[in-house]
């Protein structure tokens, strides 16, 4: 495009300064302060055209106190509204106009806590692209035949991989996916393979500093790891146990826990107070419980709660007589000591039994379950829910009619309960994947077909009705293939785009997991195990 | 204000450097009219006002002036602090802008384009999620 020439002065200038004596008139004689006065008014639609004007404009549309009070009109405010109890003051009161130093954010006061410096338009576009769904994609593979299964943990932009193979490696998924971290579990040197499988993976959400990830193997065994200045060594090993592979492990340091393949649970506590030290004493076994009926997909977390810690276990159930649903089991103990109840108990709907619990003076555990109502499905499609994901108080299960279940958990003194869910429709084919994180939102793929879609759970629980109920993810660059890219490029011809729909049928995904600026995702295409990265910034 | 204003402006003049007649007669003219408007409340951050760029019926057609009179206005009502007509003011540029092309705005407003074409086009595509909305 041409410059336009002007023939006064070209410079913009300090106009607030300028001589009132001037036959031009335009936006230049306004102040920075004026100026930004008039954006404020505008959509973020206008901000990004005046943008484009000039140096001068682009600076001041893109300030990020302008942007800020766009965000929280967006999408801070409307929460606010939706929540109840909330509503009745927001309605009567002036607390949630925006305002610079009395808005109240919610669950985005992370976003202004001081020394942290936001900035508020990328923040907007952060959020605005997952609203849409609207993302680069990456990917880097990990493993390549014959490669047994690979395991996947993401944490604060790091992903998380474990294979026999390769070990345990760490990658940086911001920007091209580069390994940062690796050590391999060892190999024999007799055989020449790997000693020991691993069989599950978890990351320790407990530290601020340092990052621990737990890993379970094939021979009943766990180890801890410490990712420390891009290297990574052993905290602890647990020896190996009859009770079978571990299947999900859990951390929140001190607290350890465990479920095996013969469905033995153990909740385990290191010595308190070492937490600093580079390895890790023997910790004690708190209490063990086993089930009969406990069937994957499995899903294990520890949280704190007032006054204790609770590690809870979602699985699916069966009943012969009505069909599969979720349950739940709890585990609640004190912190520091005081007792929460006097003995190991366990609510009438009896899914596990404790045959093994070691008291202490110090700690005592309680038991209890709830399961949810059998999900309702087509005779021929009565099968376990294909993938499971809790994080208090939401759970997700990815059901076999392509259709996902989500309920609100309460669990406080008194009670654990799972209220009646709501079904999801979205997914068109076959759902390999969900996860839940913070604020209720979750993502879900299906195993064919590259849909991944994000909800918002808190919204669908707390109103029946809604716009939509789930956005489809939407890659910007998918230069890796997609069916529907390819139908919209088919001018580029018919190779090209059967091509693109040999590479996706060759794909299907497995495992899924997001942070707040990205969704990692799994999945394997000609026996390599890829690791996709959907960057939403 | 707006009776010290009023009568200092008819009696006799009194030293406001920036602000030529025919731009303080309109202010004159504005602050009359809205005489009798119940007081707005200080805190700006908690103005609902501010959302939308509505504008009343006389407000609209007192403003249809050549952009030469509406930039003076805006500078007169900051010098004078007459925070309302100020809002009026900037509304009403912020509708110029509204929905126009940024080219369409540049003439509108008189504006440089100091950019290269590789900016311009770089800065395009980093706003370009924003335009849709």
């Amino acid at each position: 495009m041409p410059k336009r020439r002007r023939l006064e002065e070209e410079s913009p200038g300090q106009p607030a300064k300028k001589p009132r004596l001037r036959f031009d008139y335009d936006i230049s004689l306004l102040s920075d302060e004026l100026i930004l006065k008039i954006l404020t008014y505008l959509p973020i639609s206008d901000l990004a055209t005046c943008q484009r004007l000039c140096h001068r404009l682009q600076r001041l549309a893109s300030d990020s106190e302008l942007w800020k009070e766009k965000y929280y009109a967006r999408w801070v405010r409307p929460r606010a509204l939706r929540i109840p109890g909330l509503k009745d003051t927001i309605a009567s009161s002036e607390a949630f106009r925006y305002s610079s130093k009395l808005a109240k954010w919610l669950d985005d006061r992370h976003l202004i806590q001081e020394g942290r410096r936001t900035d508020w338009k990328w923040q907007y576009r952060l959020r605005d692209n997952w609203w849409r769904g609207h993302c680069k994609v990456r990917e880097v593979e990990v493993a390549v035949p014959p490669a047994p299964s690979v395991f996947v943990r993401m944490y604060r932009g790091v992903t998380f991989t474990a294979d026999a193979k390769s070990g345990l490696r760490a990658w940086t998924t911001k920007t091209n996916p580069l390994l940062i971290a690796s050590l391999p579990f060892g190999v024999d040197t007799k055989t020449g393979w790997p000693e020991c499988r691993p069989t599950c993976l978890s990351i320790d959400t407990e530290f601020s500093t340092n990052t621990d990830v737990c890993v379970g193997f094939v021979d009943g065994s766990f180890k801890i790891y410490r990712l420390d200045r891009g290297e990574f060594y052993a905290r602890y090993a647990h020896a190996p146990s009859s009770n079978g592979a571990i299947s999900g492990i859990a951390m929140f340091y001190p607290y350890i826990l465990t479920i095996s393949d013969k469905k033995i649970l153990s909740l385990y506590r290191f010595p308190s107070k070492d937490h600093i030290c580079k390895h890790l004493l023997d910790p004690q076994l708190l209490a063990s419980l086993q089930s009969s009926c406990v069937f994957a997909p499995i899903s294990l977390s520890i949280r704190p709660s007032s006054g204790g810690l609770v590690a809870t276990i979602a699985y699916a159930l069966s009943r012969l007589t009505s069909g599969w649903s979720v349950g739940l089991q709890e585990l609640r103990m004190t912190k520091d000591g005081e007792a929460l109840d006097s003995r190991l108990t366990s609510s009438s709907e009896e899914e596990m039994t404790a045959f093994h619990s070691i008291k202490d003076q110090d700690t005592t555990v309680s038991a209890r379950s709830a399961a949810s109502q059998p999900f309702v499905l087509h005779p021929e499609s009565m099968a376990r829910p294909t993938a499971l994901s809790y994080s208090h108080p939401y759970l997700l299960a990815s059901l076999p009619d392509n259709t996902l279940m989500t309920y609100l958990v309460t669990s406080n003194a008194d009670k654990l309960e799972i209220a009646p869910g709501r079904r999801l429709w979205g997914h068109t084919s076959s759902v390999s994947g969900v996860r839940v994180g913070d604020r209720g939102k979750a993502v879900s793929v299906s195993r064919k077909g590259d849909e991944i879609r994000v909800w918002e759970l808190e919204n669908l629980l707390s109103s029946s009705w809604q716009q939509r109920t789930s956005v489809c993810i939407q890659p910007e660059n998918p230069n890796l293939g997609t069916i529907a890219d390819a139908i919209r490029r088919r001018g580029d011809g018919l190779s090209l785009a059967c091509g693109e729909m040999e590479v996706e049928q060759a794909t299907w995904r497995k495992w899924i997991g997001f942070d707040e600026e990205q969704v990692v995702v799994l999945g394997e295409r000609w026996r390599r195990q890829i690791l996709s990265c959907y960057d939403f910034t | 204000m707006i009776d010290d204003l009023g009568e200092a402006a008819t009696s006799e003049p009194i030293p406001i450097q920036n602000i030529n007649e025919a731009v303080l007669r309109k202010v004159i003219e504005w602050c009359t009219y809205h005489k009798g408007d119940p007081p707005a409340t200080n805190d700006d951050d908690n103005d609902v006002r501010k959302k939308t760029t509505d504008i009343d019926e006389w407000d609209q057609k007192f403003m249809q002036v050549d952009q030469e009179m509406l930039f003076e206005i805006i500078l007169a009502a900051n010098y004078l602090d007459i925070k309302a007509l100020l809002d009026v003011g900037c509304k009403t540029v912020a509708n110029m802008i509204k929905g126009k092309s940024p080219e369409e705005i540049r003439k509108t407003f008189n504006i440089q384009n100091d950019f290269t074409p590789e900016e311009e086009d770089q800065i395009r595509r980093e706003n370009e999620w924003a335009e849709d909305r």
